[in-house]
């Protein structure tokens, strides 16, 4: 089943064109990796498909799950399956984290029509994930990021998506500002989550976090575009030649 | 797309106000206009000792020397005094039980959920054994039309009872208390509120006694043209312990009306009080036409060693907001303390805070203050915590903090420190934030849509607040506030 | 009523002769904004709003006593210098921006009916110095204006009489400047307004002690984006003296950044006011204000008041402020004496531990002792 597909996707911020016609399929099972340079237009796709203020599609079309979203909501698109993995995860001081994990997986739930989740089974799922993430549970009492280490905030985000579950992850540079630790962590988390019903993006700017997770697709943005597409040997090539020669190809 | 998360904000803030339907009754009403033939007419009709009449007048010619404040942070056009009602009450002879009582009056009471007879509970409260009950004195427009309870409080020794009835059964009580925190010349609309009062509550606990129950007094303003001037009153003797709930609504009406109450608390010796409001008086329409002017003088002295005054509010309602819970701490180690929330929306203005004045030895202040500005409004935080010379070792921490919702509101912080010890502590922090795009966004993308989104962020920034409220009242802010999840999860 | 009412005539009649003894020698100098300023909005009332803890009659009766024209202008390298007391050819505005000064201010507009001597400086290098000093018994007036790109550090004393001083900071440009105020038997107003255009810094740093009666204004307004204010400094008031400093930090444009630290120190019978204002106009966005103000009192006499306020207008904002009065921390205290110091070297030093946390410029170092 395809649960995105990209075509001829245009896009721009504040006026400026910053993506400029960029295909992309993501079926069941698959994992891609999308591998650029700062400033190649990764975060600017990530904010565009969450349908985010400020982001206006001005040509193509995107599909999640085999539907146009275009009018559709920020959370609706998240009910429908798209799970955004944030770069720079954000804070929400006061609403602990607990709570904001307990109104986001209800909502989830009343979309499909099921009953709020019980505290006790929803504690026993939040403390088991975190457990397998090793976050202490005491940082479920803590506002949302507030005071977390970066590694907190990124292992927070990965918890986010074993709770949630939703059909498509797409990880803004979950790798960014992590020690080899915390980076086996976070990639135990994806493999965890990766299964045949579901589609994981992970966008990149290094190849360290493809040493711990096997891609099926490499893709090379330079410029808003996909310059080059392939296999888990293209993350190698990147890391030989840099982006340079590749943006010419 | 762009418009939705502000709107989404705006909805939740800007829930349609429930309280706004008119009761359909039969009122008297004096002629709009103020003299002292106004004063003696209410005197009259309430059968007022002489001693009060002569009280009444002498804040009345005060009054009229005093001239309007202006310092608030508050903007509005004059009012013409002339143009106001002083006093309504449904026609009739005061109800002497609960089937006298007009029908229509007892379901403007059940729509709003405030229970009349005795077995009920506040609505959506559910039924526990461990849920403390409510006596509640019902004062609708100038009057009280009942208060439940009675009996049992009575067994304690407890008065729980209107204001006119206070002054026909206790007026010793009444004489010795009345004016003695808020004298008639304190200010303006205190002056004013002296002058006409007409109904309020009174409660006098005795010595040693722990009340049996919270004390709810709910405001309900119905008449128009007419202003609301109650009078209320507690005394907590030594060692005694109060709750006192007070909520308050009132129709959508077109033009603007006055509330200007007077709330004085006394408590002695190891007394303490705990004095909760949740405000919901009609705010006005979108554009910012009519609503409720609420400008009200609330203040408590700790008389006594060791007491314990404590205010928390939650402000939703009202056109404008001029109102400083303070608290004079005299007796040596007392306790005074200001929790308060403030959400101003549309063309909404609130000018609110607290001041504490440390004489006695010891004495310790806690001011919490909340403010959230949405749509066109203005929320200002005004502050004042003196030390005394002989307020030995006396301690203050305060803490303000806003929260802005759209950029075309405003906040402001004006706190003042004055002391004059040397030994003494004060704290002041003050802080300014906003609902972020980026919080917005990230809850969204979590599937929890914007408006749930703006209440839980919301309800975050106020917990240290709400956690003060009583259960009851808890359940009625939350609404308010659309609290979610608040002890769903520990 | 009655009270009121003769408050008000006093007003009237201060408000008279101050406007009767305008400054009429130097016809170049145009002084009309500041007359209609003070006769469209008046006095204020005393003992209350900005002047509720300084006698702002006091400070008028003696601004209109002051005839001193003492040249406080001592050192300056790089600077085009223009006496204001010579005549000029053609009418000079003494402050073209006067309007902007809020109202809360007035003497400000004292100072430009009554001021006989003053100087405007314009930097004509990229780097520039500036020192002017103490001219006691007068009223005196600087503008200056920092040119784009260019860097001007000012050193200021002050000690007693009626002086304000107005400071352009063109785009880009510096200016640091340092003021120190030492103890006066006499009474002092002081005030310096600054204008930030687009990103241009100012680094304003004060020491000072008190005096019979001392008030010490500063208004800051950020005109340009990227403009950034740190102000910092410290005071230390004792004796029977006065010392009342107000901040008026005003954002107007957006990304715009201001940082205020202030420690004061209030000894014998002294006292000090602090009021740090802010405000964020509603076209600010996206800017940043902090503001701490810390008081010690060291004697049972002493009194301290702090006021800090903010005035925000718009959502985009970072602001906080903090302050606090309190005595010196009983737990250091303990501490230093266990280690054999005795309590009034430990108190001496604590003391000045808390004022060196804020005060690092040389006047203001050598002026606190510290």
């Amino acid at each position: 089943m395809k649960l995105l597909e990209l075509r001829g996707l245009v896009a721009s911020v504040d006026e400026k064109q910053i993506l400029n016609g960029i295909d992309l399929t993501v079926n069941a099972g698959e994992v891609h990796a999308i591998m650029g340079p700062n400033g190649s237009g990764k975060s600017t796709l990530s904010n565009v498909l969450a349908g985010r203020d400020g982001y206006t599609v001005t040509e193509g079309d995107i599909e999640l799950m085999g539907t146009p979203v275009n009018g559709m909501s920020v959370e609706e698109r998240a009910l429908t399956g798209l799970f955004l993995g944030f770069q720079h995860p954000i804070e929400i001081p006061g609403v602990t984290n607990m709570e904001f994990l307990k109104v986001a997986i209800d909502s989830h739930r009343i979309s499909i029509g099921e009953e709020e989740m019980n505290t006790r089974d929803f504690m026993v799922q939040v403390r088991d994930i975190s457990k397998r993430l090793e976050l202490s549970t005491e940082f479920l009492k803590r506002f949302v990021n507030v005071g977390f280490s970066g590694g907190e905030k990124k292992r927070n985000e990965i918890l986010q998506l074993m709770l949630l579950r939703p059909r498509l992850a797409f990880l803004d540079e979950t790798d960014s500002g992590l020690d080899v630790d915390a980076l086996q962590v976070v990639a135990k988390g994806i493999n965890e989550f990766r299964s045949g019903d579901n589609g994981v993006v992970l966008v990149t700017h290094y190849q360290r976090l493809l040493n711990y997770i096997d891609v099926d697709f490499v893709h090379i943005m330079v410029n808003g575009t996909i310059v080059k597409s392939g296999d888990a040997q293209l993350a190698h090539e990147v890391e030989a030649q840099g982006y340079a020669g590749l943006g010419k190809a | 797309m762009s418009e939705q998360s502000p709107s989404a904000a705006h909805d939740f803030i800007g829930k349609e106000y429930a309280a706004g339907f008119v009761t359909d009754i039969e009122q008297e009403t004096i002629p709009p206009g103020l003299d002292e033939a106004v004063i003696k007419e209410i005197s009259e009709r309430k059968n007022e000792p002489e001693w009060l009449l002569d009280w009444r007048l002498q804040a009345y010619r005060r009054w009229l020397e005093m001239p309007e404040p202006t310092w608030a942070k508050v903007d509005y056009e004059p009012i013409d005094y002339q143009a106001i009602s002083y006093f309504a009450a449904p026609t009739g002879d005061k109800p002497k039980s609960l089937d006298e009582v007009d029908p229509e009056l007892l379901r403007t009471y059940e729509k709003l959920g405030i229970p009349l007879h005795e077995q009920e509970m506040l609505a959506g409260v559910e039924r526990d054994p461990d849920t403390p009950r409510v006596a509640v004195d019902a004062i609708f427009d100038s009057v009280s039309l009942t208060t439940t309870f009675k009996k049992e409080l009575q067994e304690h020794g407890v008065i729980y009872c209107s204001f006119g009835e206070a002054v026909e059964n206790h007026p010793e009580l009444v004489q010795q208390y009345l004016g003695t925190v808020v004298p008639p010349s304190d200010n303006f609309y205190a002056a004013l509120n002296s002058a006409v009062f007409s109904d309020g509550s009174f409660v006098y606990i005795p010595k040693g006694v722990r009340c049996p129950m919270e004390l709810l007094s709910y405001f309900r303003i119905n008449a128009q043209n007419t202003g609301q001037f109650e009078r209320t009153l507690i005394i907590a003797d030594e060692g005694s312990y109060a709750s006192y709930l007070e909520g308050c609504t009132a129709p959508m009406r077109d033009e603007n009306q006055l509330h200007a109450a007077v709330v004085e608390l006394v408590a002695l010796e190891d007394a303490s009080i705990k004095y909760s409001t949740v405000q919901n008086w009609y705010p006005g329409d979108e554009e910012g036409n009519g609503g409720i002017y609420n400008f009200v003088t609330k203040r408590g002295v700790c008389r006594g060693a060791r007491s314990h005054i404590s205010w928390t509010q939650v402000e939703t309602g009202s056109a404008i907001t001029w109102k400083y819970p303070s608290v004079i701490l005299r007796g040596d180690n007392s306790v005074g303390e200001f929790y308060s929330v403030a959400i101003t929306n549309n063309h909404q203005q609130a000018d609110t805070g607290s001041k504490m004045t440390h004489i006695g030895r010891n004495t310790s202040s806690t001011i919490i203050s909340k403010g959230i500005s949405a749509g066109s409004s203005s929320n200002a935080y005004r502050g004042r915590v003196r030390m005394n010379p002989g307020a030995k070792q006396a301690r203050n921490f305060t803490q303000c903090d806003s929260l802005l919702i759209g950029g075309k509101c405003a906040a402001h912080t004006f706190p003042t420190i004055e002391s004059q010890r040397s030994d003494a502590i004060v704290e002041h922090e003050a802080t300014t934030s906003k609902v972020s795009e980026d919080q917005l966004f990230l809850c969204r993308q979590r599937g929890i849509d914007a408006e749930k989104a703006v209440a839980m962020i919301v309800n975050g920034f106020c917990k240290e607040v709400l956690r003060e409220l009583p259960m009851e009242f808890a359940v009625e802010a939350s609404k308010l506030l659309e609290v979610s999840l608040e002890g769903a999860v520990g | 009523m009655a009270v009121t009412q003769t408050a008000v005539a006093a007003q009237g009649d201060l408000l008279n002769r101050l406007l009767e003894k305008e400054v009429q020698e130097t016809p170049w100098l145009d002084r009309s904004a500041s007359r209609s300023k003070l006769n469209c909005v008046g006095l204020p009332m005393p003992w209350k709003g900005r002047w509720q803890y300084t006698d702002f009659q006091a400070l008028v009766e003696d601004a209109l006593t002051l005839d001193g024209s003492e040249d406080a202008l001592q050192a300056c390298d790089g600077i085009e210098v223009n006496r204001l007391d010579q005549p000029s050819s053609e009418a000079q505005a003494i402050d073209p921006n006067t309007n902007e000064v809020v109202s809360e201010f007035p003497l400000v507009d004292v100072n430009g009916l009554l001021f006989r001597s003053g100087t405007k400086l314009d930097t004509t290098a990229q780097s520039a110095r500036l020192s002017i000093t103490d001219a006691t018994g007068s009223v005196d007036r600087h503008l200056i204006s920092v040119a784009e790109d260019a860097n001007l550090q000012v050193e200021e004393s002050f000690r007693s009489g009626n002086r304000v001083t107005l400071c352009y900071v063109r785009q880009n440009a510096t200016l640091e400047y340092a003021l120190t105020m030492p103890r006066s038997e006499k009474l002092g107003y002081h005030c310096i307004v600054v204008w930030l255009a687009k990103d241009s810094t100012l680094k304003l740093h004060l020491a000072s002690k008190g005096s019979q009666i001392r008030r010490n204004d500063v208004i800051v307004n950020t005109i340009g984006k990227n403009a950034s204010a740190t102000l910092s400094g410290g005071w230390l008031v004792d004796e029977r003296d006065h010392l009342d400093t107000q901040i008026y930090m005003n954002h107007r444009v957006g990304s715009t950044h201001s940082e205020q630290s202030f420690h004061g120190v209030v000894d014998d019978r002294a006292r000090s006011a602090f009021s740090g204002f802010i405000r964020i106009d509603r076209d600010a966005s996206a800017s940043e204000a902090h503001l701490t103000n810390r008081n010690i009192a060291l004697s049972p006499l002493a009194r301290a008041h702090a006021q800090p306020e903010l005035e925000i207008y718009t959502d985009d904002v970072i602001c906080s402020h903090g302050a606090t009065t309190g005595h010196l921390d009983a737990d250091s205290l303990f501490m230093m004496r266990s280690r054999g110091i005795d309590e009034d070297s430990a108190r001496a030093m604590l003391t000045k531990g808390f004022l060196r946390q804020v005060v690092h410029s040389e006047g203001g170092t050598s002026l606190l002792q510290l």
